[in-house]
């Protein structure tokens, strides 16, 4: 590596079971307010003759609008796919996924769809659906919930694609927890309609697309630092995950190749000293998310 | 011939406003148990989410619909499969409330994270369960009481939290369930305790007594009040009694529950015992006994029931004593009143 030319890193996560690939960009809304725990509502109201989704962080007392707030989706949050033909709805058992759940585990989010500010008598049956139209990000989006013996009921599951079955009822006045869950970490937008029959007039009207921002999980981030032996790259690193350096010289005409041994994640920055200073490189971090079962 | 009448059991009582005054949660987001702090005094509440209103624990009662009754599955630790569960669930269901526990209305730098809601009395039919499934759907039993109450039944909310859970009862009928939270002050590490708090539920469907209970005094738990032999309108009739005559047990009408009469048959005159049942107390058993003295435990039971008339509120019975009446004895009768099994 030459010292005298501007150093290019990506990083970028490969996970070990879904072999997906996600490449960090300088995102949208970076400096968005983010929520990262409390009772928090994916909001859905109607009032004077308009639709409003929004965001209802409850313990900031404030609301936002659906694309000016992220919803954290923290490192606490990662688990993995449970053994059994139950939750076969969520991947293969071992995965890794990012939940939110629908019981409050502190230093999360918790996170519920909130009608309570709807008032009954709007729409036949006081009912309104809310549709999954698209999920942007890397992974896949789920909500479901478990009923009082465990049994889990799927609401929205983009693994399977998004068709009529990801709508979901909700009831003006009313309030419910699910689990959110991500099975890749990275930034997230989740599209969401919602639409209803008008009392007043038998009239379906519809909101527009609502897009919800979640960060879910805590990418590893490449840096590159300079010590008295020369160059070193740090990252942080999560327990349970193998961390692996790659490097190619060129972005297009190159292939990536492992730089040096795999590391396992300690929860704390891992810190790898450059050794080939003899040529520009490209370097990423690939992490392989283990089991937590 | 000297006839005494009795009615049942009397039980003094201490002049206690009564209240019929009662909201039935049946659809809503109720956190049933929410922590409320004045300033001095710490308590808890129960808070409407749907309409933003708090309520004290007796004006107030959850209503667990015939629909929530489920058979449990095997493995779970609620019982045994196939035994019937009532349960108001976790997740919100249309049309049934959603229960849930709260701090959120504590203010912030206030109290220690380390707030308690703790089980400590329930009165009901049936036993009561508290419990969480997890995102897995592992079982989280918070409270049981099928192992009796102690200190393991308890609820461990965080400041400014809000959860729900499963709560669950083993019959139907009318639960009392006494709570006590507690929360540490900052400004001088003490615990501070709520009063012991009870939260009323109606797990339907009711009998008629119960129904009748709670058209009377809703949310109430009072004993002094709701008991069966409670006489809180201090009119002489204890409540099952005024319920079996059709009468209000918060206003005083006292009088004679029955009327004593003769028949006379073959020159022999009987002793014959009148009363009026209220046909909706359809639940309960009135029967007339009758004895040489008052001492008499129970006396002896009188069967002959020589005529009824139902006017299509009431039922009148009259009962004939199988003694004829004579110079030389006494005869006392009393009414015994109680519910069906």
């Amino acid at each position: 590596m030459k010292l005298n030319q501007p150093i290019k890193l990506l990083r970028t996560v490969i996970l070990a079971v879904t072999i997906t690939v996600f490449t960090s960009e300088k995102s949208r809304g970076d400096t968005l307010p983010v929520i990262t725990s409390g009772h928090t509502d994916v909001g859905v109201n109607y009032e004077d003759d308009a639709w409003d989704l929004h965001v209802h962080a409850e313990d900031l007392g404030e609301e936002f609008a659906p694309d000016a707030v992220w919803i954290k989706v923290g490192t606490g949050a990662r688990t993995s796919v449970p053994l059994g033909e139950a939750y076969g709805f969520l991947g293969t058992a071992g995965a890794p996924l990012w939940v939110l759940p629908a019981t409050h585990q502190d230093g999360l989010v918790y996170l519920g769809f909130g009608t309570e500010e709807m008032a009954s008598g709007i729409f036949m049956d006081d009912t309104v659906n809310l549709s999954l139209q698209s999920v942007e990000g890397p992974g896949d989006f789920i909500v479901y919930i478990n009923d009082m013996f465990g049994n889990p009921v799927v609401w929205y599951n983009s693994r399977d694609g998004l068709d009529t079955n990801d709508v979901h009822s909700l009831t003006a006045g009313g309030h419910s927890h699910v689990n959110w869950v991500f099975t890749v970490p990275g930034q997230y937008h989740i599209h969401f309609q919602a639409s209803g029959i008008l009392k007043s007039t038998g009239e379906m009207t519809t909101s527009s697309v609502a897009d919800y921002l979640f960060d879910v999980g805590n990418l590893p981030q490449l840096q590159l630092s300079k010590n008295a032996e020369g160059l070193v790259l740090t990252w942080n690193s999560e327990t349970n995950a193998i961390y692996q350096i790659q490097s190619r010289a060129d972005l297009t005409l190159s292939d990536w190749q492992n730089y040096g041994n795999s590391v396992s994640g300690t929860g704390g920055q891992i810190s790898m000293p450059l050794t080939n200073d003899t040529q520009c490189l490209f370097f990423r971090v690939e992490a392989k998310y283990l089991s937590t079962n | 011939m000297k006839c005494y009448y009795f009615f049942g059991i009397f039980l003094l009582s201490s002049i206690i406003s009564v209240s019929a005054q009662c909201v039935q949660f049946t659809r809503e987001h109720v956190d049933l148990l929410s922590f409320h702090w004045d300033g001095t005094n710490l308590s808890l509440v129960a808070s409407d989410d749907t309409h933003g209103i708090n309520y004290v624990s007796n004006q107030c009662a959850v209503v667990c619909p015939e629909s929530m009754k489920f058979t449990l599955p095997a493995g779970t630790p609620l019982g045994n499969s196939g035994d019937p569960m009532w349960i108001l669930p976790q997740s919100s269901y249309a049309g049934v409330p959603y229960i849930g526990i709260s701090a959120e209305q504590l203010p912030s730098g206030v109290f220690q994270d380390s707030l308690l809601i703790e089980l400590k009395q329930v009165d009901g039919p049936g036993q009561f369960m508290v419990w969480q499934t997890t995102s897995f759907g592992d079982y989280n039993v918070r409270m049981n009481t099928t192992d009796g109450i102690d200190t393991n039944d308890v609820l461990t909310p965080f400041v400014g939290g809000h959860e729900h859970y499963n709560w669950g009862f083993t019959t139907n009928g009318i639960y009392h369930v006494y709570f006590q939270a507690s929360g540490v002050l900052l400004s001088d590490s003490q615990r501070h305790y709520t009063p012991i708090t009870p939260f009323t539920f109606f797990v339907l469907p009711l009998t008629p007594f119960e129904q009748w209970e709670t058209n009377q005094w809703g949310g109430e738990s009072d004993t002094n009040i709701i008991g069966m032999a409670a006489n809180p309108d201090l009119d002489s009739l204890p409540n099952l009694l005024e319920y079996a005559c059709g009468r209000s047990p918060t206003t005083f009408d006292g009088g004679s529950f029955f009327t004593q009469s003769f028949i006379t048959t073959n020159g022999l005159d009987f002793g014959m015992v009148s009363y009026k049942q209220s046909d909706k107390a359809s639940d309960v058993i009135c029967e007339v006994l009758a004895g040489y003295d008052l001492n008499t435990t129970n006396g002896q039971l009188l069967t002959n029931i020589v005529n009824t008339m139902d006017d299509g509120t009431n039922t009148q019975v009259n009962v004939l004593d199988f003694i004829p009446r004579n110079e030389t004895s006494q005869r006392f009768y009393k009414m015994r009143v109680r519910l069906k099994q």
